[in-house]
């Protein structure tokens, strides 16, 4: 019988090994393939080896859109945790007592609901530099005399990308800071407070530490999102990455290689680059975050090590002929 | 008495019926139905990246044509899907066909056709067509228009792939109003009054100020030096049909398969066409600054447009082909009452009698169509039979009414007044034409119809669109005084790069920069 309930619980994870191999492990494996080829959507693959790979070397864009990509994620990625932890910081202040927290929520949460397209049509058109509403209304108040080129300025367009990325994405990060905040016991925080501590030492001293788990979820999974930035910088100009090619991130990049000049192997050279990339990133951004509990394991480690060994010496030294059953156990 | 009428009657109706029936079978097609099919069971899967193949009731005249009870293949489903381009209509087509799983009919811009017919997805029409005793291939290929069937050729074979029942030139529709006014002082500028006014000063303005491309630039600028708040186009969008300037442009790749030095010499006027064009504010610029397909660029059609500081500008001229001219400019152009006077147009709620109203009066009709330095086309429907297709007769059958029927052809341009590819259709619509209203009364048809003929498409590759595209950006970041563009040779320089990491096949060294 138990023989039986083994073997059926084979049969239930067997749909998600099915999908996972036919949608995760199949294209990625095709992908590789793929990048040693030269394959234009049509026709044959022409098996060239690692050509794609040796090409990304040499190919000026890569470096460019990498940075680009870098330079718009961090931003966005500053700033939305920023303000996420300062409205974290409101709304869990026992002073304030803000009431409505879930009208707040929803509120925060809700451009995250808006089709990329939509927005990306929205602010074209509030920030294009001759026609838009936000240049009209600051000529309107007399802030400016000449058209602000929101989007046709490279740093400011980056800038402008970003902006709306932290708009779409504060209030995810508010939601998830606020939960893990909420599981800290309210005491904690009335005691800070009893004992005389400022905000910004209850934000370093409890806020923080508490939801530091968190954090690291966000920034991560940030990371990798924003590596892969594509739809607000490919809709909202032309999707070649105008003005002069600081908003063609990474994936933009790789999308018109495949879709538009059909350059199926090098784009999915680039493909599996990124993959590498971000494989690597988290890795280290892993391993620099939690470098205290890893230095904690392996110091424990080596302790333990050492008071084995000693203990170990302690044992030869009581009992010269060794331990019996370890010399059966050898045996 | 009574039965000798009632058999009269019944030989009579008899007679009608049968004479009907003869008549019938005269019209009805050669079909080389397969014996062996139950074609009930089969199904015509067409993809198309337009849903005019259903609006324009093609598939319901192939039904009562084919399908219908008693016709060749009775019974047979046809499964119609509109993809749109943007909606990802080759990403779906293509690994469709790749796999084998591609529908029976397809269809596709002529740079997807190119595509399809260097990839083998196409079969060989020519030969289809050949071997059907209805369809005469030299009378067929001296009817339609050279630039269309050229298209469709596939160079392996030198026979026929695919072929389109349209054929869509472009011009540059203006208004005339405001022509007269800058120009109108000049030597040879008609006088007003004319039943050909429009047409007259259309020509006019194509043969004096938008023949070459130093002249389109010149032009831009008098327009500007008229009134300060006129622009001539848009935005430079405008412009790039004529990036070659000639009706024999060089083609980008040479004999050899590699990049053409020669391409890249003749794109250079262009380059400085459209660097002079540009300008950070819309003073400053010789355009509106109204990016193509945007707002203001729509809006500009029919009224002044305000910009974020309330400046009003006007702009003149939009370079559009035939479909623009009924589905872009028209809706958006100034109608008049009985009086003369403007009628505003009708607000998204207005009643439907106002809606009305508005859609019965008539334009202003101050808008001529002229020519640029160079004939030019864009968009296009072709047709193709998949190369895989198990059911390539019914294919065919299909490709046939919708091509060499010219009966059913002539009943479509009827319908919708559009540019067909086929001189025995439009030939008697352009003699008898009567003249665009919009256009106040000029035939532009006839001008379409010659601009067409200019057209040489001989030199087309799948590279093309790829190349431009690169090109283009380049060009756009120069003209914006992006870091690292000083002149045409950084644009050139930064454009082979590019080259070499997307199409290193095609890539050579020693191409000019400058």
């Amino acid at each position: 019988m138990k023989n039986i309930n083994d073997k059926a619980g084979y049969f239930f994870i067997t749909p998600f090994f099915l999908v996972f191999l036919l949608f995760n492990l199949y294209p990625i494996l095709f992908t590789i393939y793929l990048s040693m080829t030269r394959y234009r959507g049509f026709g044959n693959m022409v098996f060239i080896g690692a050509d794609n790979f040796k090409l990304i070397f040499r190919d000026p864009n890569v470096v460019n859109a990498f940075m680009n990509t870098i330079r718009i994620w961090g931003v966005n990625i500053f700033f939305q945790i920023f303000l996420a932890l300062l409205l974290v910081m409101v709304f869990s202040d026992l002073e304030y007592k803000i009431k409505g927290l879930k009208f707040f929520r929803v509120i925060f949460y809700l451009p995250n609901l808006i089709a990329a397209a939509t927005i990306a049509l929205i602010f074209a058109k509030l920030l294009d530099r001759d026609y838009g509403v936000v240049n009209q209304l600051l000529f309107s108040v007399g802030w400016i005399d000449r058209s602000i080129g929101w989007l046709t300025r490279p740093l400011l367009a980056q800038m402008s990308v970003s902006g709306i990325q932290t708009w779409m994405w504060f209030g995810n990060s508010f939601i998830l800071f606020m939960a893990s905040v909420q599981a800290v016991n309210k005491e904690i925080f009335e005691a800070a407070r009893i004992d005389g501590a400022g905000r910004l030492q209850i934000l370093r001293h409890i806020t923080l530490p508490s939801i530091k788990p968190i954090l690291m979820y966000v920034i991560i999974t940030g990371l990798i999102g924003g590596l892969q930035l594509f739809d607000i910088p490919f809709l909202i100009t032309d999707g070649r990455g105008f003005p002069a090619g600081s908003l063609n991130t990474m994936i933009v990049y790789i999308y018109n290689m495949a879709f538009t000049y059909n350059n199926y192997g090098y784009a999915s050279a680039l493909s599996f680059a990124l993959f590498l990339l971000i494989f690597m990133f988290t890795i280290i951004f892993a391993l620099v975050t939690n470098r205290v509990e890893i230095k904690e394991y392996f110091r424990d480690r080596n302790e333990r090590k050492a008071m084995n060994k000693t203990m170990n010496k302690a044992m030869e030294k009581a009992m010269p002929g060794g331990a019996p059953g370890m010399k059966g156990s050898e045996k | 008495m009574k039965n000798f009428k009632k058999i009269a009657l019944i030989l009579l109706v008899s007679l009608l019926v049968l004479t009907g029936c003869g008549g019938g079978s005269d019209d009805e097609p050669e079909v080389d139905a397969d014996e062996s099919k139950d074609y009930s069971q089969e199904t015509l899967v067409i993809w198309s990246f337009t849903d005019e193949l259903q609006t324009a009731g093609d598939l319901d005249r192939f039904e009562e044509m084919y399908t219908a009870p008693g016709m060749p293949f009775e019974g047979l489903q046809i499964e119609f899907s509109a993809i749109p381009i943007q909606d990802g209509y080759m990403d779906s087509v293509l690994p469709a066909l790749s796999a084998g799983t591609g529908p029976d009919v397809f269809t596709g811009e002529l740079d997807h056709i190119k595509l399809f017919i260097e990839a083998g997805y196409y079969a060989n029409l020519e030969a289809m067509m050949e071997a059907d005793p209805d369809v005469d291939v030299a009378a067929e290929r001296a009817d339609y228009l050279e630039y269309i069937w050229q298209s469709g050729v596939d160079p392996a074979t030198d026979q026929l792939a695919a072929l389109s029942w349209q054929q869509t030139p472009g011009a540059i529709f203006f208004k005339v109003d405001m022509a007269a006014e800058i120009w109108g002082s000049e030597t040879g500028f008609p006088e007003e009054g004319s039943d050909n006014y429009n047409g007259e000063v259309s020509e006019w303005v194509s043969q004096n100020k938008f023949n070459t491309i130093e002249n389109l630039l010149a032009a831009q600028e008098e327009v500007k030096a008229a009134n300060a708040q006129w622009r001539l186009f848009p935005d430079d969008q405008a412009v790039r049909f004529f990036a070659a300037g000639t009706n024999n442009p060089v083609k980008w790749i040479d004999d050899d398969g590699k990049l053409n030095p020669e391409k890249i010499t003749e794109q250079i006027p262009y380059i400085e066409m459209v660097e002079a064009m540009y300008g950070d504010t819309i003073r400053e610029s010789l355009t509106a600054n109204a990016a193509e397909w945007s707002g203001p660029w729509f809006e500009a059609m029919g009224q002044d447009l305000t910009d974020a500081q309330g400046e009003k500008w006007q702009v003149m001229a939009y370079s559009m082909p035939t479909w623009g001219l009924r589905y872009i400019i028209e809706p958006n152009m100034v109608k008049v009452d009985e009086n003369g006077d403007l009628l505003p147009k009708p607000a998204e709620d207005a009643d439907q009698a106002t809606k009305d109203a508005y859609e019965e009066a008539e334009y202003k009709g101050n808008w001529g169509m002229a020519v640029g330095p160079n004939s030019y086309f864009w968009g296009g429907t072709y047709l193709g039979v998949n190369a895989d297709t198990d059911n390539s007769e019914v294919a065919y059958a299909f490709i046939k009414s919708m091509l060499f029927d010219k009966e059913r052809l002539a009943e479509r341009q009827s319908i919708d007044g559009d540019m067909y590819s086929v001189s025995s259709v439009m030939t008697p619509v352009i003699e008898s034409y009567e003249g665009r209203p919009a256009l106040g009364g000029m035939n532009h048809l006839e001008v379409f119809n010659q601009e067409a003929e200019k057209i040489d498409l001989s030199n087309i590759t799948t590279y093309d669109r790829g190349l431009n595209d690169l090109l283009g950006a380049h060009i756009t970041n120069f003209k914006e005084g992006a870091s690292g563009y000083d002149s045409i040779s950084d644009v050139l320089s930064k454009f082979y790069d590019d080259v070499q990491v997307t199409y290193p096949e095609i890539y050579v060294e020693g191409l000019p920069t400058n």
